[in-house]
Formats: C-alpha cells, sequence, structure tokens
C-alpha cells in the first residue's frame, strides 16, 4: 500500500492541493494525476529534457522529482505559457521558423528556451547551445530551433 | 520507467532536530531509509530498482546547509548548494573559477538547477552493468553491489577480496575539491565532525564513502590557495549528459608544485603530487605525474571507449590540463 502525502502546491497561476502516492514523480502527477499531457515522457532518467517544466523559476526535470518534494513550491508547465489564446512570443517563434517536426520534444525544449531567455536576454547562439544542450530532439538538427531563439532575442535584428 | 516500482514513504525534516528523531525513528523499527538532496543520482537508482528503501528522507528542507561564504582563506559550501547556484556565485568564480568549470561539466542545465554539491561528492559509483534498466538486467544473474553473489566485470572476484566491486567513482567536483584541501563538516546520530575529504573516500565500489549510515554533510570548506591556477578537464563522447570516462584536476600553487587529482579511473579518486625543481616546471615532473596516474588507474572495459584508448588518454589530459595552467601562468 503506498503511502498517501498531502501536497499543496501552485502550478501555473492556480492552487492545487492533492494527495499523492509517496514515490510519485512530478512527471506522473502532471500527466496521470492531473490531465496535463503537455509535459512529456521519454527516457525518465534525465537524459532527454521532454520532461522539463519550471519549479520556482527554475527549469528542472520533472522525472527526476519526486512529487511530494513540489510541496510549496510555483510550478509552471507549458499549458501555463500562452497568454490567453495566444501563443507564447516563445511558442510563436518556434511555429515561424520551422523549429517543430514531430514536436515530442518540443514542450520541454519550449520551456528551457524561455527559461534561457529570461536568464540572459542578450544570450548568443553558443550560450543557447550550451543552455539547451539537455534538451535532445530527434527530428530538426537543432538550426531551427537556435533560429526560432536568437529571433526571440533579438540576435538577427542586432546583426542586420 | 515512469515511477520508482517499489512503495515508499517520504519525509522531509525541516531541522536537523526533526531530521535526526526521524533518523532514530528509522533504526528503532529497522525502517531502511536513504537521504535524497536534489535526488538526480538516487532517482535513476530507485527506478530501476539499485536502490529499494522504506522512506526517502529529504534534505531539501534544511534551507540553513544552502550558501556560500567566504571566511578568511576558505570558502564554505552548503552541502545544499545546488551546482548553477555554485557556478554563477561570485567568491567561486573569482576564487575557484576550475570549480566552477567541473561543475559547469556535470549533466545539463536541468540537472544542474536541482543537483547539489553535497550529493555530487556523494554520488553513488557506477558500473555498466548495474547502471541499466531492470530489464536489461535481468539478463544476468544480480551482482555484488546489489546483493547477488557474482561480479559480471571481473568474473574471479569473490567475497573476502580487498575490493570487492570495481564500480567507478564519477564525481566532477571531488578532484578539484581534493586538491583544494577541502574538508567535509559532518553530522549524525553521535555529533559533529570535520574530516579530510579524501578521507570520505574508500577503495571498494559498494562501501565508497566513509560516512556512518545516518550522518550528513552539512558543508564543505575549502581552501583558497595564494597565487594557485587550476583547471579541469573531461573525457566524454558528448559535451553534456555524460559522466565522465575520465576527467582531471590540476592545480599548480604559487611556490610551483603541481598536483593533479583524478576521478572515473577507479573506485575511488587519485591525487598526486609532482615538487618544482630548480625553479621551473620540467616535463620530468609531469612525466612523473602521468606514470603515478597511470599506476593508480584500473580500466576494466566498462565505458564508451575502449579501455586501450581511455587508458591512453589519462596522459593526454593530464598534459592538457597542466599545459593549461602553465599557459594562464605565463601570461
Ligand atoms: C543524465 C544524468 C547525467 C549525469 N551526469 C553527471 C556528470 O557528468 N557528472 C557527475 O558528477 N554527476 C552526474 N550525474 C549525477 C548527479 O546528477 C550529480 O552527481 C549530482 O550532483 C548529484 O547531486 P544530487 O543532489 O542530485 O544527489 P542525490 O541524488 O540527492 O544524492 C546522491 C547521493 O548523495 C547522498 N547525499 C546527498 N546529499 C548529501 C548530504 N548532504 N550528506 C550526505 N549524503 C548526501 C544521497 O544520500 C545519495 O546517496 C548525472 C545524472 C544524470 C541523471
Ligand atoms: S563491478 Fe560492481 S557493479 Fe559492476 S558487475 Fe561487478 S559487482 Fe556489479
Ligand atoms: S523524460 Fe525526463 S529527461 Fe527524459
Ligand atoms: S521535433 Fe521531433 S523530437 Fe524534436
Amino acid at each position: 500500500m503506498s503511502v498517501k502525502i498531502k501536497l499543496d502546491f501552485t502550478l501555473n497561476s492556480r492552487p492545487v492541493n492533492i494527495e499523492v502516492p509517496a514515490e510519485m514523480t512530478v512527471l506522473n502527477l502532471l500527466r496521470d494525476g492531473l490531465d496535463l499531457k503537455g509535459t512529456k515522457y521519454a527516457c525518465g532518467e534525465g537524459e532527454c529534457g521532454a520532461c522539463t517544466i519550471e519549479v520556482d523559476g527554475r527549469t528542472i526535470n520533472s522525472c527526476l522529482m519526486m512529487a511530494v518534494d513540489l510541496q510549496g513550491r510555483e510550478v509552471m508547465t507549458i499549458e501555463g505559457m500562452q497568454e490567453g489564446h495566444a501563443l507564447h512570443p516563445m511558442q510563436q517563434a518556434f511555429v515561424d521558423h520551422g523549429a517543430v517536426q514531430c514536436g515530442f520534444c518540443m514542450p520541454g525544449m519550449i520551456i528551457q528556451a524561455n527559461y534561457l531567455v529570461k536568464q540572459n536576454p542578450e544570450l548568443t547562439r553558443e550560450e543557447m547551445k550550451r543552455g539547451l544542450e539537455g534538451n535532445i530532439c530527434r527530428c530538426t538538427g537543432y538550426t531551427k530551433v537556435l533560429d526560432a531563439v536568437a529571433a526571440v532575442v533579438g540576435l538577427n535584428e542586432r546583426r542586420n | 520507467m515512469t515511477a520508482p516500482k517499489k512503495d515508499f514513504d517520504f519525509a522531509r525534516p525541516k531541522t536537523i532536530e526533526q531530521l535526526y528523531n526521524l533518523v532514530q525513528e528509522c533504526q528503532h523499527e529497522g525502517r531502511q531509509f536513504i537521504f535524497s538532496a536534489g535526488g538526480t543520482d538516487i532517482m535513476p537508482n530507485l527506478k530501476s530498482e539499485i536502490l529499494s528503501p522504506d522512506i526517502v528522507i529529504s534534505l531539501t528542507g534544511l534551507r540553513a546547509l544552502n550558501n556560500i561564504e567566504k571566511q578568511g582563506d576558505h570558502i564554505i559550501i552548503g552541502a545544499l548548494t545546488s551546482l548553477s547556484e555554485l557556478c554563477s556565485n561570485n567568491n567561486i568564480q573569482k576564487y575557484l573559477p576550475a570549480l566552477a568549470r567541473a561543475a559547469h561539466k556535470v549533466a545539463s542545465p536541468q540537472i544542474r538547477n536541482r543537483a547539489t554539491i553535497g550529493g555530487n561528492i556523494m554520488v553513488e559509483n557506477r558500473c555498466s552493468y548495474i547502471n541499466q534498466s531492470p530489464i536489461n538486467r535481468e539478463s544476468h544473474s544480480p551482482c555484488f553491489k546489489i546483493g547477488g553473489d557474482v561480479c559480471h566485470l571481473v568474473k574471479s572476484a569473490k567475497r573476502g577480496d580487498d575490493i570487492l566491486c570495481q564500480a567507478r567513482f564519477v564525481s566532477d567536483t571531488a578532484p578539484l575539491l581534493l586538491l583544494q584541501n577541502s574538508t567535509v563538516n559532518i553530522i549524525g546520530p553521535a555529533g559533529s565532525k570535520e574530516i579530510k575529504l579524501a578521507d570520505l573516500y574508500l577503495n571498494d565500489g559498494i562501501e565508497s564513502k566513509s560516512l556512518m549510515h545516518g550522518e550528513i554533510i552539512t558543508h564543505i570548506k575549502v581552501e583558497i590557495t595564494e597565487n594557485s591556477l587550476s583547471h579541469y578537464e573531461k573525457l566524454t563522447i558528448r559535451n553534456a549528459l555524460d559522466f565522465p570516462s575520465l576527467g582531471v584536476a590540476a592545480l599548480r600553487r604559487g611556490n610551483g608544485d603541481i598536483s593533479v587529482a583524478l576521478t572515473g579511473l577507479n573506485t575511488r579518486p587519485g591525487v598526486f603530487h609532482a615538487k618544482l625543481e630548480n625553479h621551473e616546471t620540467s616535463d620530468d615532473m609531469i612525466v612523473d605525474i602521468c606514470r603515478k596516474a597511470n599506476d593508480f588507474t584500473v580500466t576494466y572495459q566498462q565505458d564508451f571507449f575502449p579501455r586501450g584508448y581511455r587508458k591512453n588518454m589519462i596522459s593526454v589530459f593530464i598534459r592538457r590540463a597542466i599545459n593549461k595552467i602553465l599557459e594562464g601562468a605565463k601570461s
């Protein structure tokens, strides 16, 4: 019998009060407990970044974090990025630059890209590569991903 | 694997006192407990059933252990400081830039946001037979490290051997911390103590750390070495996400002596020194260190790289790290 533990945290600006089994991961809680399927499950062991979310303003792999460790914290998932019906500028840039193919890695990739730009609005292309090195994409070859992030940073304008 | 298969309980004490009440309770009731800090090392091990505790005790509630402070000629790093905080900290960048470099080479940005320095120096030793999914491991019998009766890497190993398990030591930050004469502060049910970081490490891949069950590291005290230069080099296939196939930290002291520390090449880290003679770093000094490092190394085939290649790379990486600090000394 699993031990159930009470948990309160903020998810995409809304309070959540729930009981979770002690061994549940944050990724399980989001996808199966709260039916938010945006955050993806791929490797389950920190190797791919598909499960990336923001916790207290920092990106983490939700497959490596225990749900009970969310007590009192603030979480943002890809579902929380959209502004009303409009896409977040980072999401829009990925669409505009053809940076999305199958899309499976994208929720994690976009959360991480957005975090990098918040940390450093003047990000260079080299820093983008370093910052996205924990996000694996099997489709795009990354070039268009970098183009999309560069567009948000305004790198292209600065160069022209 | 989506979640650990075995059920366990979880607790996050907020004070050291609460922690030790809980530890004593567990010991009294015979419940198996493990500590978790960032959890980035234990989580894969819980999922693949290498670890199967009754309760996970999270240390993240001990907020006071998350700080970096300069005290005279030492930097005190709280064990729960995340590797990203470490990398961006002003004192670390100023006094221990090679430590920031080594920490930055761990895993990925997301993992560094959660992984702690305490967890990094305590990271479990690894072996290509054990760090696999349960499905993969089903194809061979359990080895010594998980309570079995065989070692798949060293077939001749048997209980009673000096070293039963050859699982590799893989921490990226430990080598530089060792060169900086670091000590660790430990609290346990029996009180607190300070030991040399070097004394934390033991020879066996199973009992690889000297902490007693129930003890935790609260701080790491790192010596600032006047007029020194240091560097860290790491061999991996990819630039990110890979544990070190080998790692070399090098330090040149103000008096010209050179020290080198290694990770990934044995069940524990290795540290070697060469004294400056005739006021000039000679090739003999470097050759001497490379020879000692090669003698220390135990390369079984437990890495992506063939063992011969990894063995050849030891001297290459030692020279690379030392040359980097010598260039720095000239400029
Ligand atoms: C994909 C991936 C890649 C990785 N790559 C690297 C790499 O390149 N280099 C590397 O060094 N590591 C790597 N790691 C391992 C791990 O992420 C790091 O070593 C990390 O620093 C561990 O810290 P943590 O706080 O997450 O440890 P945890 O998982 O919380 O703990 C690890 C161990 O340390 C013990 N522990 C933690 N804190 C304390 C304390 N204060 N006192 C006593 N015991 C304590 C725990 O009980 C446990 O046994 C990788 C992990 C993953 C998943
Ligand atoms: S070296 Fe250790 S972990 Fe690897 S197979 Fe042998 S006993 Fe198991
Ligand atoms: S699913 Fe979490 S990193 Fe791959
Ligand atoms: S778009 Fe398919 S994995 Fe990235």
